[in-house]
């Protein structure tokens, strides 16, 4: 039992850095994490997330 | 009075762009209308992207786009010609210039230029009230009637004036009724204006062009590469023709002027503002010189300048560092205490999976992180202070003499001064330099400051290894050293691969603003939430990835059956007291605990790697920290944590620091010190200098040079220092 | 466009852009904080497009707020405050209108005289 909880969530952990890597290479990763709010420069990410 | 045949909710939303000087409360003004909760900082150029809001205003529906500020339309930076393009080619229905009414003349230069481009222009006065302090006053109905456009005075941080503002805009989207023709228009003089004449109508036989023909030819003339590409794509049969004909008469003119043309036209609008100020603005008050100046005066000092902002750095770091030390130690002994709350949910002694997750491989990786929250948020307070403050354009100020030497200017500055902060943002702020050569110099380099990604870093290892009167010094040592390899490095790219003047250095010099502790603290806290997203996201993910590599694969069955046929042999023996016999039990169990770490994944690829950093001083541990660390920073601190507790099966609650102090020494810690704060820059960082530069080629050779730069130092500080004796045990 | 009108051009731009300027017109770095200068010829057509933009057109007058020597400047035109780098300041050529009485430097007589 407890290790299916444990192979659950290390393959969730995988999934999420399979998404973070692709997120990455296609750009959209941009640091902070954030969509405009809370950056240094504002509107720089949504700059990251794709300019139009 | 607007029965029109289509009912206003059925229209598309109508495009409002929001241009103006950099300064004139732009920003302040597009949250008040959309509602968003945004940053508004205080050196120029502070609103980078094209960002968008909707309003809603009775039965319409505007969308706001907020533009980068400017100065003109003849762009130089990056941002002003997204600034520009957008008003030019965008074609939005309505554009508010905002002006700051405590500043007319300069401000209402890009008014001008827009009345000449024919642009559906409102003016909003914008801070009103201080140009009243100043003694200022406006005659509004007068302005709009000498610009032939809607004039509305506002006060955007108190949102007062904003209906007027939305109002004007929705007669002039609706064109009804028609805004008024300007009562004059900018005279050139009778040797100019003859020959714009016929430019002009010239190009108003296209009717592509015949809307604006005469800012067409006014823009031709300037010798403007953009309007002649322009002119290229709408009438591209005889622009050969048009070109010639320009040329022929801007030569002449700049005969007749003995300038450059652009320059007189120039002239000439200011001349016809300084005309419409004389009519429109009456001073009713002394002017006086403002608190700002009064500051300024000893800010900007030759002599006190630089002492003034070592002090505010020194003040920025210190107060990182020594307000968050208690609150740190509390967050450390809560997460302590967390660890073992949760461990004694299990039957001691017993072999549990799942707890082994939990307590090394959350609370042991993500805490470890998380307990630097405190020196973060204090950090981010700082930076804050300092931009919202207006104090970044006199450091920019302070700088420039110094930047000016390695070829940089002091605008570069202020990217490297938010790089403290995270290096993504200050990748982006490299925007508003002017040239690509000064902005590549800049970004290559912007990883050398350290981060707060890096503090955690540092503040685990700092005292770990040297005695509390050594810790600030030590801190202080690594920054610098980063600044000055930063300096060496734009240096050494100013004479090899981006030769050539740097751009010239203008900037404006906001004034002074006191924060509002209600916006330092949000801005805190957004920045602060940013850091916690990333420890719930990215950090916890990559954590549970690393605790999953270090405890798989098992080690094979027949190393397993050693060490139970040892154990069963110290239980066997009788000569043993029961204090021996536990403490070879747990001799035993820690060497257990080692070997299947170094039978795991991430001990095996650790002694892949080992090698090539052992002469770093490196051993395999410290190696699969800094290979977690590319994808964040603060990996390193994780890995650590996960390593040591997964390694350890006894139950003693030993800090993290006490165990690297009992395996490493002093001048192992500074190397690795040095070698996270030079080496490859996290993941995000390259993304950002691929997509900022255009091609992953920099990206590449920056991440290439970076940790070649990081190698050999480390190498020889390790080696240096084995071979001197210094800081080993 | 005849032939005079092109030699008289290139006499023009070579006057301001190669040889010394001419009298009575010194580089930026030789004002003081305090005085108010007039500007005169900028050396660059980016920087002197750039400047007009900024509200420092030539011929505009404008006051020394901070600055001295071979470091930046600080200026203050048309109601707003500008900092030049010091890139500048030898290519930004003013002529000196007036000094504050609180500035302690003498002025340069022959400067002054043909400015006026």
């Amino acid at each position: 039992m407890e290790n299916i909880m444990v192979m659950a969530i290390v393959a969730g952990a995988l999934v999420f850095a399979g998404r973070l890597f692709y997120r990455t290479l296609t750009g959209k990763n941009n640091g902070c994490g954030c969509k405009m709010k809370s950056c240094f420069v504002p509107g720089a990410c949504r700059g990251a997330n794709g300019r139009k | 009075m607007s029965a029109v045949a289509t009912p206003p909710s059925k229209r598309a939303a109508r495009v409002v762009a929001l241009a103006g000087n950099p300064n004139s409360g732009k920003t302040t003004i597009f949250n008040a209308l959309t509602g968003a909760r945004q940053h508004v900082g205080n050196y120029p150029g502070v609103t980078v992207e094209k960002k968008e809001g909707t309003v809603k205003f009775g039965d319409d529906v505007f969308t706001v786009v907020d533009l980068p500020g400017t100065y003109s339309l003849t762009a130089f930076s990056l941002e002003e010609i997204v600034a520009g393009n957008f008003l030019i080619d965008g074609k939005p229905d309505a554009v508010v210039d905002i002006v700051d009414a405590s500043n007319p003349e300069r401000n209402l230069y890009l008014a001008v230029q827009l009345m000449e481009l024919g642009a559906p222009v409102v003016l909003a006065l914008n801070m009103s009230d201080m140009a009243r302090e100043k003694g200022l006053s406006i005659d509004t109905k007068k302005l709009s009637a000498l610009l032939g456009m809607p004039v509305v005075a506002t006060v955007g941080h108190k949102g007062r004036g904003l209906e007027e503002l939305l109002k004007a805009v929705r007669t002039i989207c609706r064109d009804d009724p028609l805004p008024p023709k300007p009562a004059r228009r900018v005279d050139y003089g009778r040797e100019i204006e003859p020959h714009l004449d016929q430019l002009a109508a010239r190009l108003a036989v296209r009717p592509a062009c015949a809307g604006h023909a005469r800012w067409l030819a006014l823009k031709l003339l300037e010798g403007d590469g953009d309007t002649a590409n322009r002119i290229r794509s709408l009438c591209p049969e005889d622009c050969g023709d048009i070109f010639r004909e320009t040329d022929k008469l801007r030569k002449h003119l700049e005969g007749v002027f003995g300038e450059e043309i652009g320059a007189v036209l120039t002239d000439r609008r200011y001349g016809f503002i300084a005309g419409a100020c004389a009519e429109v603005v009456s001073q009713t008050a002394e002017a006086r010189i403002s608190q700002s100046e009064r500051v300024d005066r000893i800010v900007l000092n030759r002599w006190l300048g630089l002492p003034i902002f070592a002090l505010l750095m020194f003040a920025t770091f210190f107060l990182t560092f020594t307000l968050g030390q208690p609150l740190m130690d509390g967050i450390e002994a809560g997460f302590g205490k967390l660890g073992e709350a949760v461990a004694a949910l299990w039957p001691a002694g017993g072999e549990s999976r799942l707890k082994s997750l939990l307590v090394d491989g959350i609370i042991g990786g993500v805490g470890g992180v998380l307990v630097f929250l405190p020196n973060i948020m204090l950090l981010f307070l700082a930076i804050a202070f300092l931009e919202d403050s207006g104090y970044m354009a006199r450091a920019a100020f302070v700088m420039d003499r110094l930047m000016h030497r390695i070829g940089l200017h002091g605008k570069s500055f202020i990217p490297l001064l938010i790089g403290f902060g995270c290096t993504v943002p200050a990748i982006m702020a490299t925007r508003t330099l002017e040239t690509r050569r000064d902005r590549l110099a800049t970004l290559l380099v912007l990883p050398l400051m350290s981060c707060s990604a890096r503090l955690p870093i540092y503040a685990l290892l700092i005292p770990a290894f040297f005695p509390p009167e050594w810790q600030g010094p030590m801190l202080w040592i690594v920054y610098a050293i980063g600044i000055a390899l930063a300096v060496a490095g734009v240096k050494l790219l100013r004479i090899t691969l981006f030769k050539g003047e740097s751009a010239p250095f203008v900037m404006e010099l906001p004034p002074y603003h006191l924060p509002t502790l209600r916006g330092l603290l949000v801005h805190m806290w957004e920045r602060s939430w940013m850091f916690l997203r990333k420890a719930g996201t990215v950090i916890l993910g990559i954590s549970i990835l690393l605790w999953a590599m270090s405890v798989w694969p098992k080690p094979g069955p027949e190393t397993m059956a050693k060490f139970e046929r040892d154990r069963s042999a110290i239980e066997a023996r009788k000569d043993l007291s029961g204090e021996d016999r536990r403490a070879a039990l747990e001799k035993l169990e820690h060497e257990q605990g080692e070997a299947e770490l170094e039978q795991s994944l991430i001990g095996r690829i650790g002694r892949g790697v080992a090698p090539a950093l052992a002469p770093l001083g490196f051993d395999w541990k410290i190696s699969t920290s800094l290979l977690g660390a590319l994808a964040a920073k603060e990996i390193f601190v994780a890995q650590m944590g996960i390593v040591y507790s997964v390694g350890q099966a006894d139950e003693e609650s030993q800090s993290l620091r006490e165990k690297l102090r009992e395996n490493y020494s002093p001048l192992q810690g500074f190397c690795v010190m040095l070698f996270c704060l030079i080496s490859m820059p996290c993941m995000a960082t390259l993304t950002v200098v691929w997509r900022e530069s255009g091609s992953w080629k920099w990206a590449l050779f920056q991440a290439g040079a970076l940790t070649a730069l990081a190698y050999t130092l480390t190498l020889a500080v390790f080696q240096a220092g084995s071979f001197l004796g210094w800081g080993t045990r | 466009m005849n032939f005079q009108d092109k030699a008289k051009t290139k006499e023009l731009s070579a006057a301001c852009v190669r040889s010394a300027p001419p009298p009575g017109v010194v580089p930026l770095a030789m004002a003081a904080v305090g005085e108010t200068c007039e500007l005169a010829m900028v050396r660059g057509a980016n920087l002197r497009q750039r400047l007009a933009d900024m509200g420092l057109g030539l011929g505009s007058r404008f006051r020394v707020e901070a600055g001295e020597g071979k470091g930046p400047m600080v200026i203050s035109v048309r109601g707003s405050r500008l900092i030049l780098g010091c890139g500048m300041i030898h290519k930004i050529f003013i002529r000196l209108t007036s000094r504050d009485s609180k500035s302690g430097r003498p002025a340069a007589s022959q400067q002054k005289g043909s400015a006026s």
